[in-house]
């Protein structure tokens, strides 16, 4: 590891994003409203340079797409609909007028009438579509999984059949099935959800703390 | 300050000064035994043949953002977890001349990315051949978009290996169905147990839970990533030992009349 007191410029950025981090982080434990002054200040600046991220993105993205148009790519077709619909988004979202009370008003939000009919009648059927697929790709999966004989992979698929079957309604009703679903999910799924989440819970903590104290540092393009 | 601010500062010194510890035990030499993960042999093996073959390794640390804020699924800690593997993977490829793709869907942990991949090939004295280009961002917040472009990339480029190690939930198995079909080999890794029992039956090489913290340290023999190891391996054993504690007081409470334990 090169050490960032070697170097004044790192030692600068792991200070800015050590204090930072550490003010976010006692704000949410609860340590006074100085704290919580300083830390919505902090939150909102990270807010906005997110933001500023994706402009930029959204720049990077049109101009990469327009060059592939320009070049008649291969696939300059994707290109032309992915340019169509971020237009259709821009203009639905922030410039389309509506009718008000009061007269013609551009969108106060991303929620407001014309962008919300845009995602209505175009994203949410894709977005919808997609995750139909995946009972598909569960099944296709399911049978390449057995065919593999892989003792993991059977176990997954048999737990998983087992507890459709004994969710089934007519199974349901019967009073010892039920108990037994019923203990299973409260305490062998739960002991196993939880014995996971502890272990990333440990992962994460270690991760943030490094971050913390400069011992990683993405966010540093040294 | 509340009790809550002082018992987090507590453990926040504690866990700093376990770091530190441990990092001075490293580099003092005493690396413990580690348990083998073969599917971080799958990487390290395809990253080798990359280099003979010319088919790029993908990696992705997952649909994930930083700073998830309220409503979304929080996983700032699975891309840390994604950006230390995708970086000693990188390392890995600049030192032995593999190709590489790297792909995020978020615009922030784009930027990171490039920052890490860049930080590999220049640690090996390779920048000459890091082409921003390897990273690209397929998606941004929407995670069911970003696997139908992995999956989508298998069906068009051939691949040595994948790698996707995040913050997946049930969407992953549209992309990890395509690459079993197309018998490309992923090594696949997420915390989110709906995610982790598809990946099981789409593919040998997983990394469940905690392992995507680890896998850092199994990809490179430096100090930093040993240190963390050992510490998540410490920090492990303390809240076991607390568990046990804290049953057999339950346990024996009762019998002695002795007060409950707050929250039990």
């Amino acid at each position: 590891m090169s050490s960032p007191l070697r170097n004044p410029r790192q030692l600068i950025t792991v200070l800015i994003a050590g204090v930072s981090g550490l003010i976010v982080l006692l704000d949410f434990v609860g340590a006074g409203p100085a704290v919580r002054v300083l830390a919505t200040v902090l939150v909102r600046w990270a807010a906005l340079i997110t933001a500023i991220a994706v402009v930029i993105g959204i720049f990077s993205v049109f101009r990469s797409h327009l060059q592939r148009i320009q070049m008649r790519a291969p696939e300059a077709g994707y290109s032309l609909v992915l340019l169509g619909g971020m237009m259709i988004v821009i203009v639905a979202g922030i410039l389309y007028p509506t009718r008000t009370a009061t007269g013609l008003a551009l969108p106060a939000t991303l929620a407001a009438i014309p962008i919300r009919t845009v995602f209505r009648l175009i994203y949410e059927p894709l977005a919808a579509s997609l995750l139909a697929l995946l009972t598909f790709f569960a099944l296709r999966a399911m049978l390449r999984a057995v065919r593999s004989g892989r003792a993991e992979a059977i176990f997954v698929v048999v737990v998983a059949l087992l507890a459709l079957i004994l969710q089934l309604p007519l199974l349901a009703v019967i009073p010892v099935i039920g108990q037994a679903v019923q203990w299973l999910n409260d305490y062998l799924v739960a002991a196993g959800a939880r014995g996971l989440l502890l272990g990333s819970a440990i992962g994460a903590l270690v991760a943030g703390i490094r971050l913390l104290i400069g011992f990683d540092m993405p966010y540093a393009d040294r | 300050m509340t009790l809550p601010a002082i018992f987090f500062i507590i453990i926040l010194v504690l866990v700093i000064a376990l770091i530190w510890l441990h990092y001075a035990r490293v580099q003092a030499g005493r690396v413990p035994e580690r348990r083998p993960l073969p599917a971080l042999e799958v990487l390290r093996a395809a990253l080798a043949r990359s280099a003979e073959t010319g088919r790029p390794v993908h990696l992705s640390p997952g649909a994930s953002t930083i700073a998830a804020g309220e409503g979304q699924r929080a996983s700032t800690a699975e891309l840390l977890a994604g950006l230390n593997i995708i970086g000693r993977a990188a390392e890995q490829a600049a030192a032995g001349g593999a190709s590489i793709v790297v792909s995020s869907a978020d615009a922030v942990a784009h930027l990171a990315l490039r920052g890490v991949v860049r930080q590999s090939y220049r640690s090996f004295g390779q920048e000459q051949s890091f082409d921003p280009r390897q990273i690209e961002l397929w998606a941004h917040g929407d995670a069911m978009a970003y696997t139908a472009a992995v999956a989508a990339i298998y069906a068009r480029t051939p691949l040595e290996a994948s790698l996707l190690a995040g913050a997946f939930a049930q969407e992953v198995l549209l992309t990890a169905e395509t690459g079993a079909e197309r018998m490309v080999p992923q090594v696949l890794g997420s915390t989110h147990p709906s995610a982790l029992s598809l990946m099981a039956i789409t593919t040998p090489h997983t990394l469940i839970g905690e392992e995507i913290y680890a896998a850092e340290a199994y990809l490179t023999p430096t100090a930093t990533p040993q240190a963390r190891l050992l510490t998540h391996d410490a920090l492990r054993t303390v809240v076991v030992w607390l568990m046990l504690i804290a049953f057999g007081y339950g346990f024996f409470r009762i019998a002695f009349g002795w007060p409950a334990l707050a929250g039990w």
